[in-house]
C-alpha cells in the first residue's frame, strides 16, 4: 500500500475541506429524508440504520463484502476521472467493463487450461477489451468531432448486447445448460482470495491504480500537459501539447482502466463471465468520481461509501423485508446532494 | 486640443428644437476603468448623429447606457425635455428605441422569420404567414435583401445585421441605435447600406450611429460627436469645414510623433529570422481575412503591425503560431520551412508569443502561475520521472522579466490574478523562453503606464539581444516609440512597410480607417516612404 | 406468411410506444437544452404510478394519469437540480434514474403479484378493417394512439406555437431567449417536467396496456433507449416515431423469429437500433449533428460544467 500514501500525500491538504464539506452536507439530509421513507414503509429507522451499518461495516464479512464491491467501483471512477481531467466526459465505463471481462473470457478459451502463468496475459487481455471499446469512441472523437458522451453512452448497450450475445454462443460453457455463461475458470487462473471470502489479491489493483494516476496526474509534465488540455484547450494548442493525442491516449487508458474493472469482477469475484458481470458498476464509478471533484485518490473513499450503502441493502430485505434495491432511494439522495451543492467545483 | 464649437448640453442649439432624446453628465465606470467620463448626447428627429472614436473611446458604453444595459454612476437622461429612468432594454424599447448591437442577437439555428417571431410575437400561435409578409414588405421599402425562410446560420454577418435592422423596425421603434454597423460589410455593400439610413432618416427616425470610419461620417451624418478616452472632445451640429484630416486629428488627439524618443540606435543583425511569403490565412467563418502578405522580419527588429482590431491581426498571429492552417504562401524561420509543421515545431523553431485574449488563451483553471510557466514558458526540469518543482521555482525566480514586471507570487492560483497580472504573467512566460521570434499581440492591454513602459523596454531589450519582434496595437503612439518599421493591416492587405521616422501617424491612422483607398484621397502627399 | 408480417408489425407498433412517448418527452427537455438521463427512473416511476392507482381504482385512465404525473414529480428533482442548482446534467440525471429506481423497489414490492384490469385494444371503426394496414396500426390501446397523435402535435407545438418557438430558442441560445424577455430557467424547468410526464405515460402504457403486471425494474433501460432515440431522430418529433418503431421491429422480429425457430441472435438484432443510431452520426456526421440544439452541445461536448 506505500504507493496508495505516497499519493494521499498528494495535494490531500488543499482538497481535503471542500470534500470534506460537501460529504458532510451530502450525508446529513439524504439520512434524514431516508429515514422519513422508511418510517413511511413502516419501518423503524434506527434499527433498520444499525442493522445496516451492522451488514456493512459491522462484521469483516461485510467489510469485506464492501471492499469487493468497491474495488471495481474505484476502477471505473477512475475511468471517468482521467477522461475529465483532460476535458472529456466517459459514461461508457459501462460497455468497456463488460468488454473488458469479454476479453478475459475470450483469452481464457483461447489458452485453455493453463498455470498461473496466464493471469497476466488475461488481465492484459481484459485491459485491451476495455481498452478497445473506449479507443472506438476516442478516435469517433478525435477524427470525426463526435461527442464521447454520446458515443460512449450508445457503445454501452452494443457492449452489453455483444457480451449477451457471445455468451449464446461462442463462449457459451456446453456444461451450463441455458445459462448464457461462459466456461468457469480454473482456479489457477482466479485471482486468489482471503481466508474463504470474496475478498482477493486483484482488488490491490484499484488502490495500486489511483495511486500510479496520481502521481502521473500531479507529479508528472505528462499529468499536467493533461491538465492543461483539460482546463484550457486553447492554452494547451498554443502551448505546443497535442491535444488529439491527449484525448485519444485518455480514452485508451479509461477503457483499461474499466476493463480491469471487468477483469476483477470475472477473474476474482465470479470466476466466469455473465450478461450481468459488473452491469451498473461503470454507472457507479462515475457518479462516484463526480462526487468528489475528479479526484483519482478520493474516488477511492467515494467508491467505498457507494459500495456500503449498496452491501447494507441486503440488511433492509433480511431486518426489514424491503426489497434490496430500494438502499438506491439513500445513494441517489446522497449523490444528488452533493450534486446540488457541489456546483463550483475546483478544476485543473 | 479639445474643440468644442458649440455647447453640447442640448439647450443652447439655437435653430434646434428640443432634444428627442437627451443624456447629460454620463459618467459610467467599470472597476477602475472609467469608460465615459461627463458625457453628453442627444439625438434629433429625423438626424443621423455619428459617435466617432478610436477603439476603447466609450462610444459602445455610451450606445449601450442609452439602450438600459448599462446604469450611469452619474447623469441623467432625457426625453422631448422630460427626465426619464432607462433600467432596461424594455424600458428602452418602450421610449422607442432599438437597437442593434455589434454581437447580433439572433439564434442561428432558427430562420430569418422565426428569429424575427421570437422578438415582434404576442399571441400563442405564431402567425408566420402575416408575419412573412410584413417582413418583406418592409424588406422591399427600404431594399433590404432579406429572405425571411433562411436559417440565419447560412448568412454572412452582413445578412445578420439586415435581420437585426428589420426586427428593430418592425417593433416600431423611432429612434434606431447602431454600434460599430458597417464593420460587419464589405466595402460594396456599404454605400446600399448608408443610403438606406438617409432614407430612414428622411422618413423621420432618428439615428445614432456608432462608427471609427470618418468616410461613412461625412457621406451620411448630420452631426458628429467624437469621443476620446471616454470623454467627448468634439461636438458638431454641421459637417462643413471637416475633412478626414481634421475627423482623424480630432480622433487621436493632437499629438505629433516627432521624437520618437528614448530608442537606442538601430543595432540590426541584418538577418532574417522569420520570413513569410506570399501568405493569405481565412477566419473562423472560412473567408478570406488577408491575403497577399509578404514580410521579412530580421534579428534585432521591431516591427509595428499598425491596424484597427478584426482585420486579421489575430488570424495572421496564429497563423505564424503554427495555430492556423494557411490558404497560401509559406512561412520560413532562419532555413526551415515551418508552414504545415504542428504548433510544437514552431515554438521549438523559438518563436513565442503573447496572445490577444490572455485569460482565454493562456489561462489553465485551477493551475499556479508556477504551473502556467511549467507547461509554457520555462524549459522542462524533472527529477526521477517527475516535475522538478524546485528547480522550476529556481528557475522562476531568475527568469527574465518576472521581477522587472513583478509577476506575482508563483503559489498563486492564476485564474483569480487580475487582467493587469494575468498578462505580466503571460509577457515573463513568453520571455522567459528566450526567442528569436516574439509575436506579441497587444501586450500592452491592461497594464498600467509604468508598466507599460518597463514592457516597451523589454521589447527593446529583447531587440538588442537579437530577438525579432511582430508587434501587433492599435495604440499608435506605443508603435511609434518602439518600432524599427511600421505595416498597416486594412482590408484585407498588408501595407507597408513603412519608415516610422518619415510617415506621419495621422496617415497611419488614415490607413487604418480607410485602407488603401486613403493613398488617393490625399493629393500631393507623399505617402510611398521606402522603409 | 401475411399474418406473421401483421404480427410483427402490430407487435412492434405495441411495444413500442413506451419508448416513443419516452423519447418525445425527452425530445421536449433536449429541445429546451436539458438531458434528462432521469427518463428511464420517471418511465418506471410512471409504470408504478400507473400500475398502483389502476389497481385501487380499477380505472387504468386514470391510473395512466397518474402515471404521468409521478413521471412528472420526478423529472422536477432532476430539473431542480440540474436546472435551478447548475449542476453536470449526465450525473444529475443517472442519479435521478437511480432515485427511481430505489423508490418503485420501495413501494412496489406489495404490487408484485397483484392482477388489474388493464386497457382493453380498441379496434378502430373502418380503419382496423383495412387490409395489412388495419391490424398493424389500428387495433392498438389507446394510450398508443395517442403516442401517434402525439409527434405530430408536438412538432407543430414546437413549430408554430410561441412557446415552441421560445423553447427552442432556450436549447439554442439562452442569452437571445434571456434579452427577449422570457426565463430560460423557467421554460427549461418546465420542458423537463413536461418530458417527465410523458416518460411517465410511457411506463404506465408498459404497466396498464402491454405486460399488465409489476415488475422491480420493468422498464429494463427503456429510457436510455428513449435518450438514444432522440438523437438518432435528430431531435426532430417525428424521426422519433420512426427510431422508435425501428426498436421495436427489432423487438417483435426477434420474437417473432425465436418463435418459428430461426437462428438469428436475438442480441445482435436488438443491437441494431444502437448501431444504426451510431452509424448514423457517424456516416451522415456534422450535418446531421447541426440539428443538435447548441445548448446541448455544451452537454455532450463542453467541459465538465
Amino acid at each position: 500500500m506505500s504507493v496508495f500514501t505516497v499519493g494521499l500525500t498528494l495535494r490531500v491538504k488543499r482538497d481535503f475541506k471542500p470534500i470534506a464539506q460537501r460529504f458532510g452536507v451530502a450525508a446529513v439530509l439524504p439520512v434524514a429524508l431516508f429515514a422519513l421513507f422508511l418510517m413511511l414503509a413502516g419501518v423503524a429507522p434506527i434499527d433498520t440504520f444499525a442493522a445496516m451499518l451492522q451488514s456493512s461495516v459491522g462484521s469483516s464479512y461485510g467489510i469485506g463484502e464492501v471492499l469487493v464491491r468497491a474495488a471495481p467501483f474505484a476502477l471505473t471512477a477512475l475511468a471517468a476521472v482521467i477522461p475529465a481531467r483532460a476535458g472529456l466526459l466517459n459514461v461508457g465505463a459501462e460497455g468497456q467493463l463488460v468488454c473488458g471481462g469479454l476479453g478475459v473470457a475470450a483469452m481464457a478459451f483461447a489458452l485453455g487450461d493453463v498455470s498461473p502463468a496466464g493471469i497476466p496475459l488475461l488481465i492484459v487481455a481484459g485491459m485491451a477489451g476495455g481498452a478497445a471499446w473506449a479507443g472506438i469512441a476516442g478516435v469517433l472523437r478525435t477524427k470525426l468531432q463526435l461527442s464521447e458522451t454520446i458515443s460512449t453512452l450508445l457503445l454501452n448497450y452494443i457492449g452489453y448486447l455483444l457480451v449477451a450475445h457471445v455468451l449464446q454462443g461462442p463462449l457459451k460453457d456446453p456444461a451450463s445448460f441455458n445459462w448464457p455463461y461462459s466456461a468457469p475458470l480454473s482456479d489457477a487462473l482466479r485471482f486468489a482470495t482471503l481466508l474463504g471470502s470474496r475478498v482477493n489479491v486483484g482488488m490491490l489493483l484499484a488502490p495500486l491504480a489511483a495511486g500510479v494516476l496520481a502521481v502521473l496526474l500531479f507529479r508528472t509534465y505528462w499529468g499536467l500537459n493533461l491538465r492543461v488540455t483539460g482546463g484550457n484547450p486553447q492554452a494547451a494548442r498554443r502551448a505546443g501539447i497535442n491535444v488529439p493525442r491527449t484525448y485519444l491516449t485518455v480514452m485508451l487508458i479509461a477503457g483499461a482502466l474499466a476493463g480491469l474493472a471487468g477483469v476483477l469482477q470475472v477473474m476474482g469475484v465470479e470466476g466466469r463471465l455473465r450478461p450481468t458481470s459488473g452491469v451498473g458498476f461503470g454507472y457507479a464509478g462515475f457518479l462516484a468520481a463526480w462526487m468528489v471533484g475528479h479526484h483519482p485518490i478520493w474516488v477511492l473513499l467515494s467508491a467505498l461509501l457507494l459500495a456500503a450503502i449498496a452491501v447494507s441493502g441486503d440488511a433492509l430485505q433480511i431486518t426489514a423485508g424491503l426489497p434490496a434495491s430500494s438502499i438506491n432511494i439513500l445513494t441517489a439522495l446522497v449523490l444528488l446532494g452533493v450534486l446540488a451543492r457541489g456546483r463550483a467545483q475546483s478544476r485543473g | 486640443m479639445v474643440v468644442t464649437d458649440s455647447g453640447a448640453t442640448g439647450g443652447d442649439q439655437g435653430s434646434l428644437p428640443v432634444p428627442l432624446l437627451e443624456a447629460r453628465g454620463v459618467t459610467i465606470r467599470f472597476g477602475d476603468l472609467v469608460a465615459n467620463q461627463d458625457v453628453d448626447f442627444s439625438i434629433y428627429p429625423g438626424e443621423i448623429h455619428a459617435i466617432l472614436g478610436e477603439n476603447g473611446a466609450g462610444k459602445s458604453t455610451i450606445l449601450k447606457s442609452l439602450f438600459g444595459v448599462y446604469h450611469p454612476q452619474a447623469g441623467s437622461f432625457f426625453k422631448e425635455g422630460h427626465p426619464i429612468r432607462i433600467h432596461s432594454p424594455a424600458d428602452a424599447r418602450s421610449l422607442g428605441m432599438g437597437m442593434v448591437f455589434q454581437d447580433l442577437r439572433l439564434v442561428p439555428a432558427f430562420t430569418v422569420l422565426e428569429n424575427i417571431a421570437l422578438a415582434n410575437s404576442r399571441n400563442a400561435s405564431l402567425d408566420l404567414g402575416r408575419l412573412r409578409g410584413r417582413i418583406t414588405a418592409l424588406a422591399e421599402r427600404y431594399h433590404l435583401t432579406v429572405d425571411p425562410d433562411v436559417p440565419v446560420w447560412q448568412l454572412d454577418l452582413a445578412g445578420r445585421q439586415r435581420v437585426e435592422i428589420v426586427k428593430v423596425l418592425l417593433t416600431g421603434a423611432n429612434i434606431i441605435l447602431l454600434d460599430e454597423p458597417t464593420s460587419v460589410l464589405a466595402l460594396s455593400e456599404v454605400d446600399a447600406f448608408l443610403a438606406m439610413l438617409r432614407r430612414l432618416r428622411d422618413e423621420g427616425h432618428a439615428i445614432v450611429m456608432v462608427t471609427h470610419k470618418m468616410r461613412e461620417v461625412l457621406a451620411c451624418a448630420g452631426r458628429v460627436t467624437v469621443m476620446r478616452a471616454g470623454r467627448v472632445v468634439h461636438t458638431t451640429n454641421s459637417l462643413e469645414g471637416l475633412n478626414e484630416d481634421e475627423l482623424v486629428r480630432l480622433m487621436i488627439g493632437d499629438w505629433a510623433p516627432t521624437g520618437i524618443t528614448g530608442r537606442p540606435a538601430v543595432t540590426r543583425a541584418g538577418e532574417p529570422v522569420l520570413r513569410v511569403d506570399n501568405l493569405s490565412v481565412k477566419d473562423d467563418k472560412g473567408r478570406l481575412i488577408l491575403s497577399e502578405v509578404n514580410l521579412t522580419l530580421e534579428a534585432g527588429e521591431i516591427i509595428g503591425v499598425a491596424g484597427i482590431s478584426g482585420n486579421g491581426q489575430r488570424e495572421l498571429a496564429e497563423a505564424l503560431l503554427g495555430l492556423r492552417p494557411l490558404s497560401a504562401g509559406r512561412i520560413i524561420a532562419h532555413d526551415e520551412t515551418l508552414s504545415g509543421a504542428p504548433a510544437a515545431a514552431f515554438l521549438n523553431a523559438g518563436i513565442a508569443s503573447i496572445p490577444q485574449n490572455p485569460r482565454e488563451e493562456g489561462v489553465v483553471p485551477g493551475l499556479t502561475v508556477l504551473e502556467h510557466f511549467a507547461y509554457d514558458g520555462l524549459p522542462r526540469r524533472e527529477h526521477r520521472m517527475q516535475v522538478d518543482w524546485a528547480a522550476l521555482s529556481a528557475d522562476f525566480a531568475a527568469a527574465p522579466a518576472v521581477d522587472e514586471l513583478n509577476v506575482p507570487e508563483p503559489g498563486r492560483v492564476a485564474a483569480t490574478l487580475s487582467g493587469g497580472n494575468v498578462q505580466r504573467m503571460m509577457v515573463a512566460r513568453a520571455l522567459a523562453r528566450r526567442p528569436r521570434v516574439m509575436v506579441a499581440s497587444y501586450p500592452t492591454q491592461g497594464l498600467d503606464i509604468a508598466t507599460t513602459q518597463r514592457l516597451m523596454a523589454l521589447l527593446l531589450g529583447l531587440r538588442g539581444h537579437g530577438c525579432g519582434v511582430l508587434l501587433f496595437s492599435e495604440d499608435l503612439s506605443e508603435l511609434y516609440q518602439v518600432a524599427d518599421v511600421l505595416v498597416v493591416v486594412t482590408h484585407g492587405r498588408m501595407l507597408g512597410p513603412f519608415d516610422p521616422v518619415k510617415i506621419p501617424a495621422y496617415d497611419v491612422a488614415g490607413l487604418m480607417v480607410a485602407g488603401d483607398g486613403y493613398r488617393s484621397n490625399r493629393l500631393g502627399h507623399p505617402l510611398e516612404v521606402p522603409a | 406468411m401475411l399474418s406473421i408480417v401483421e404480427a410483427v408489425l402490430g407487435g412492434a407498433v405495441r411495444s413500442s410506444t413506451a419508448v416513443l412517448f419516452a423519447a418525445l418527452g425527452e425530445l421536449i427537455a433536449e429541445r429546451a437544452g436539458v438531458v434528462n438521463l432521469g427518463t428511464e427512473g420517471c418511465m418506471l416511476t410512471g409504470a408504478l404510478g400507473a400500475f398502483a392507482v389502476t389497481a385501487a381504482t380499477g380505472n387504468p385512465y386514470l391510473g395512466a394519469l397518474a402515471g404521468g404525473g409521478c413521471g412528472a414529480l420526478l423529472a422536477a428533482v432532476h430539473a431542480y437540480v440540474a436546472v435551478v442548482r447548475g449542476a453536470n446534467q449526465l450525473a444529475t440525471g443517472m442519479a435521478v434514474t437511480i432515485l427511481g429506481l430505489g423508490v418503485t423497489s420501495f413501494w412496489g414490492r406489495s404490487f408484485v403479484s397483484t392482477q388489474i384490469q388493464g386497457m382493453e385494444p380498441i379496434n378502430l371503426p373502418v380503419l382496423s378493417s383495412m387490409p395489412l394496414l388495419g391490424p398493424i396500426l389500428f387495433q392498438h390501446d389507446p394510450l398508443t394512439y395517442l403516442s401517434m397523435l402525439l409527434a405530430p402535435v408536438i412538432w407543430l407545438f414546437l413549430a408554430r406555437t410561441r412557446w415552441g418557438l421560445a423553447l427552442r430558442a432556450t436549447g439554442e441560445r439562452q442569452e437571445v431567449v434571456y434579452s427577449v424577455g422570457y426565463s430560460p430557467t423557467m421554460i427549461r424547468f418546465a420542458a423537463v417536467v413536461a418530458g417527465g410526464f410523458l416518460a411517465g405515460l410511457g411506463g404506465a402504457q408498459l404497466a396498464v396496456a402491454y405486460t399488465l403486471n409489476w415488475v422491480e425494474n420493468m422498464t429494463q433501460g427503456r429510457g436510455y433507449v428513449a435518450v438514444a432515440m432522440v438523437i438518432f431522430a435528430s431531435w426532430n418529433p417525428l424521426m422519433a416515431v420512426a427510431g422508435s418503431y425501428l426498436f421495436g421491429g427489432a423487438l417483435s422480429l426477434q420474437l417473432a423469429l425465436q418463435a418459428q425457430g430461426v437462428g438469428v441472435s436475438p442480441f445482435l438484432m436488438s443491437a441494431v437500433p444502437y448501431l444504426v443510431t451510431l452509424g448514423v452520426l457517424i456516416v451522415v456526421g456534422r450535418r446531421r449533428r447541426q440539428a443538435m440544439p447548441d445548448e446541448l452541445r455544451a452537454v455532450f461536448e463542453g467541459s465538465r460544467g
